[in-house]
């Protein structure tokens, strides 16, 4: 597949940040050195609220190419030269929201709460994200834009969990603890999103409700020598600390009450509203999931003869709605600086309709972006719709990702493509970012690694007592890669050499057991 | 360059994987018991630990007849190899399938585009399957989740659900027999052929993805590394020789029923193969489509594959740790037992599952469960009261249902994480402790408090009013005082709790005093008047005072072992 010119449209140059050794030059103002930056925690209190429009969202319906309006409406009486486009979906022209100095694009006639936002420049959005050679399928499309692999790649982590266990490569050994006494990640609902998969466990917990804590049994305390014993205590000791965590949630659940905004009576709402309850209670997960479903609209996306109603419309009522009283009630509860949300959906629809007044699976959608940060100006163009059946992608998924990662979370250009992909290139969604870098993380104190990223040779130290030692590298799926040591060793610093020329690039977790202490340290290699 | 020390066996050996976690290693005894012959005492315990291990949620009934039996029989019971038909999966809820009517099987459709409903339909099929008390006891349901985690695949991935039933039937049916014959047959099976590229295996471009995982999780399994490229039991370059042989097998895909792999030489490498010392220099010579075979019974060879899959077979039936001693005492001679008898699965798991280490106290109740002997063990040994009345439709919604509450905690029979399996069974050092997650521990708490809530589980698409629902008064009144609500503690506890001598009268005590609370008598009398002059509002109050009983039980740490 042709890869499509990056950038299509020129944005204003103070919105791009400028580089120094590949990282933005705002990402660098607390911070020293790369490899602090590398192996830093962002002890920032940012996070990201990621919106799953699950189904595949009709993105045509949703910012309507007003330019494009008379080709859309062909309903294929003109022949093969005028083929059918979508005249039974088309709000009526002068239902569509106009967006404040925009001529081409206009938004759905149900989301005024979106128009208003957008004239505030407190939400963007960037148009036709996709990936190369598509996938069609709903669960296979979903993992890819989970996984932030490409499409003919299986990858078992999640981007974000993956983001998480570079800072905390021996998650969930030691949590939670004083430094992060929060989850990592939250998902609203009854999974843990698979977003937030690390190498190795999910970074993340997931929760229902505030109030219906899970309480866990902790059960008895006898504790035979046997490993009927071992397990028993391990399970004891893993629901106890679940408890912690979600005591944790309690507490802040009572900390942020529930505010003065009132949300309207939707299910995406219920779960915003609980996000703002925790941030504003003083929880500091750094990515909060949330979903709305239906987005499938295979038949009935608009009523017959009304296309301003239908399945459709009540999302992007939903949609907006919810996110406007978000909005909101973390401007009320001063949290708006610290919020980043960006929604995504598997798959956009096609661009003719079918015969059940819906749409079918497409490829290419638009994501929307909501902070007081937004680079003010849209970003992507829509290509004439007059013979396309499909949107082709033009800009790669992994590159929005990565740069929310570079912008909100200060997260290095070399990180970013050994999270994500080779091929990652900036978009400036964000601007006025500015990234606060931490205190290293306290688990990587007894091992060392440099140079980072390494190209052949990688230098490990590490700190141990004498006793059993066991340094592995596993890869980022967490297949183990190289035991590099397993013996006893002696008391005190040991410098360790390791030939990694034969690796490919990428990130990989050098993981030291020493005397039952774990830590760990996430590396690069570049060649 | 650091020396790469050679990969040992530890002694147990496991990281703390939260905080608090156990600061001292559960000691070895001195020495544990080897493959002889159990020589102790038959009862009720006994019998219940050889059916938790080896069946899904064995009921009381299940154990009490085992008792009765004797060892023996219940051994040639649970490995009787006979095939039991069963009538397939049916389309319950995709009104558009073109070819499959709703309550029709699409085993022998066509290919649906949009598959997702067949596989949803399968899965729930599985559950069915697994829930299933009308057969005999058997370690059929337990064997088919091995051999599924052991080839592992992903339906989604595969993205044809009558390649995954087809693939899961070939393990149902040979589920104790020749796994050598086996892995010929997975070689060549259009499930594996699409999941590991096997269909783009041709030879101007072999693609190793099948053949790697074939040395790696299928047969010797992954050695510490000896050399350059050298795997101990294999070598980069055997993994590319092994790729040629596979070359040229393709699947049909409108091919409708079974066998729709077929062979093509003309994408066949016709090219001797020769492969390294680890396989004595040996070579394959072009022979078809049989040349595959070749391949298997040159890698069968190696003693190796025995003792890798008796690995396996203790990790899921015994316990995870396998150190010198296990390796020596029990591995070595399982691993014996299974060549001598062509791997042939059942001789080996007969003599395991009558010798004396699988009863030593050592092993008992230290398997963490899965979700699916966690969740569908608990609704095996819980009848669900309206569910005979449910019509196909609505059972299969149930099923479904259920499918969807194991894969939230950690197991969706579909699709394993990746090739290598539920990492419960090969990850070291956590094994099954990779089960129980902060995220994984809320979500078996919040099912089994679902399963015995007072107003049942909804049981249809459609109809919120259609529910079943849990009765354990029946069950305790198959007790021998089901008045006594001490007994019914004691007998409850026996069954669901995986080692007595360790659950304290002071436990039971705490039990007893769910249902009691404050007045002792309370039960007895509420039992006497219900069994005196029965209704159902008297009835519903007993069980009632059960349900709270059994959340607690059911829900302790020690439920989640066995």
């Amino acid at each position: 597949m042709k890869r499509r010119e990056f950038l299509k449209r020129s944005v204003p140059l103070t919105a791009a940040p400028i580089y120094l050794s590949g990282v933005p030059v705002s990402a660098m103002t607390d911070s020293s050195t790369l490899a602090a930056l590398t192996n830093a925690g962002s002890v920032s209190d940012r996070c990201l609220v990621l919106v799953f429009l699950d189904g595949g969202n009709d993105g045509l319906n949703t910012l309507v190419p007003i330019d494009q309006y008379d080709i859309l409406m062909r309903d294929g009486s003109g022949g093969d030269s005028q083929p059918l486009r979508r005249p039974d979906l088309m709000i009526p022209k002068d239902k569509i929201l106009p967006l404040s100095g925009l001529s081409d694009t206009g938004l759905h006639s149900s989301m005024e709460k979106f128009q208003t936002l957008f004239g505030e420049d407190k939400l963007n959005f960037i148009r036709n994200v996709g990936y190369p050679n598509p996938n069609k399928s709903h669960f296979r499309s979903t993992d890819i834009w989970n996984s932030a692999s490409s499409s003919d790649e299986y990858v078992y982590s999640g981007w974000f969990g993956r983001y998480l266990s570079s800072n905390h490569p021996s998650f969930p050994d030691g949590y939670p603890n004083t430094n992060y006494p929060d989850p990592l990640a939250l998902s609203i609902g009854n999974t843990a999103s698979n977003t937030c998969q690390g190498p190795i466990i999910n970074m993340g917990v997931s929760i229902k409700n505030l109030n219906n804590f899970v309480d866990i049994k902790e059960g008895g305390t006898n504790t035979p020598d046997t490993p009927y014993g071992h397990e028993l205590e391990y399970i004891r000791t893993a629901s106890n600390l679940t408890n912690e965590y979600f005591d944790r949630l309690e507490d802040a659940a009572g900390k942020g009450g529930s505010g003065s905004i009132e949300y309207p009576d939707y299910k995406l709402a219920d779960q915003l509203k609980i996000v703002a309850q925790l941030i504003a209670g003083g929880i500091k997960s750094k990515i909060f999931v949330v979903r709305i479903g239906g987005f499938d609209t295979h038949d009935n996306q608009v009523d017959e003869g009304n296309p301003e109603t239908g399945r459709h419309a009540l999302l992007m009522e939903e949609l907006s709605e919810s996110l406007f009283s978000f909005q909101q009630d973390i401007i009320q509860r001063s949290l708006e600086e610290r919020v980043l949300t960006m929604t995504y959906s598997e798959f956009g629809r096609r661009v003719f309709q079918n015969k059940s007044y819906g749409t079918d699976h497409g490829e290419a959608a638009p994501m929307f972006f909501l902070s007081p940060f937004l680079n003010p100006n849209p970003i992507g163009s829509l290509p004439s719709l007059e013979y396309i059946d499909n949107i082709e992608y033009e800009y790669d998924f992994r590159s929005v990702y990565g740069s929310v990662l570079m912008d909100w979370f200060g997260v290095d250009e070399v990180t970013i493509k050994s999270i994500l992909y080779e091929n990652f290139q900036y978009i400036p969604i964000l601007a006025g970012t500015q990234t606060s870098i931490g205190e290293p993380h306290p688990m990587s104190k007894r091992i060392e690694a440099y140079p980072n990223p390494f190209k052949d040779f990688l230098n490990i130290n590490i700190e141990v007592k004498a006793g059993d030692t066991l340094l592995k590298l596993v890869d980022s799926n967490g297949k183990e890669i190289k035991e590099i040591i397993n013996k006893k060793l002696k008391h005190g610093i040991h410098e360790l050499r390791y030939d990694g020329s034969n690796l490919k690039n990428g990130m990989y977790f050098a993981l030291l057991e020493n005397e039952g202490k774990r830590s760990g340290v996430s590396v690069i290699k570049r060649s | 360059m650091v020396k790469l020390s050679e990969k040992k066996k530890k002694d147990f050996r496991r990281d703390k994987v939260l905080k608090h976690a156990n600061k001292t290693e559960p000691e070895f005894p001195s020495f544990i018991a080897g493959l002889d012959t159990y020589s102790g005492s038959w009862d009720f315990q006994m019998a219940a630990h050889l059916l938790r291990r080896t069946t899904i949620g064995p009921s009381i009934e299940e154990i009490n007849q085992s008792v009765t039996d004797g060892l023996e029989k219940t051994l040639e019971k649970l490995l009787d190899e006979k095939f039991i038909n069963v009538d397939p999966p049916i389309n319950y809820q995709d009104e558009d399938d073109p070819e499959t009517p709703l309550g029709s099987t699409w085993i022998n459709a066509e290919k649906r585009v949009d598959d997702f409903k067949r596989k949803n339909s399968y899965a729930a099929w599985r559950v069915g399957q697994i829930l299933d008390k009308d057969k005999d006891i058997s370690v059929r349901e337990n064997m088919l989740l091995f051999w599924q985690n052991h080839f592992a695949t992903e339906a989604t991935v595969i993205n044809d659900a009558r390649y995954t039933y087809y693939m899961h039937e070939n393990f149902r049916k040979n589920f104790l027999g020749d796994f050598k014959r086996l892995v010929k047959t997975v070689n060549i099976d259009p499930a594996m052929l699409t999941y590991l590229s096997g269909i783009y295996n041709v030879k101007d471009a072999p693609n190793e993805n099948y053949a790697r995982e074939l040395f790696e999780l299928f047969t010797v399994g992954k050695g510490p590394i000896d050399g350059e490229d050298s795997y101990t039991y294999y070598t980069e370059s055997d993994i590319l020789e092994a790729s040629k042989i596979l070359t040229g097998w393709r699947v049909q895909r409108n091919h409708v029923g079974e066998g729709r792999e077929y062979f093509t030489l003309d994408r066949h490498d016709t090219s001797t193969k020769t492969f390294s010392e680890k396989f004595g220099n040996k070579s394959i010579s072009s022979n078809g489509d049989k040349e595959h075979e070749d391949l298997i019974d040159l890698i069968f060879e190696n003693d190796r594959v025995s003792e890798f899959i008796c690995e396996k077979l203790y990790r899921w039936f015994v316990y995870y740790v396998i150190n010198d001693e296990v390796k020596s005492k029990i591995i070595k001679p399982l691993a014996k037992t299974f060549r001598d008898n062509n791997y042939r699965v059942k001789p080996v798991l007969q003599q395991l599952f009558r010798s004396n280490h699988f009863y030593e106290m050592y092993i008992r109740g230290a398997v963490i469960k899965n979700p699916i002997s966690f969740s569908l063990g608990f609704l095996r040994q819980f009848t669900m009261y309206g569910f005979d009345e449910l019509d196909n439709f609505e059972k299969y919604y149930y099923w479904r249902a259920r499918h969807i509450n194991i894969s939230d905690q950690g197991q969706n029979i579909l699709d394993h994480p990746n090739v290598a399996g539920w990492p419960a069974y090969y990850q070291e050092p956590l094994f099954h402790e990779y089960w129980i997650t902060s995220v994984t521990l809320p979500s078996r708490t919040t099912h089994i408090k679902y399963y015995l809530s007072n107003n049942g589980v909804r049981a249809s698409q459609t109809d919120n009013n259609i529910r079943v629902k849990s009765k354990p008064l029946t069950l305790v009144q198959t007790f021998k005082n089901p008045h006594d609500i001490v007994d019914t503690v004691d007998k409850l506890c026996e069954w669901l709790l995986p080692v007595q001598s360790e659950i304290s009268q002071d436990l039971k005590n705490d039990f007893v005093n769910i249902v009691v609370g404050d007045n002792p008598n309370i039960w007895e009398d509420e039992y006497n008047d219900y069994v005196n002059d029965p209704d159902d509002e008297k009835e519903e109050s007993l069980n009632k005072k059960l349900r709270s009983l059994l959340k607690e039980i059911c829900l302790m740490p020690e439920y989640y072992l066995s």
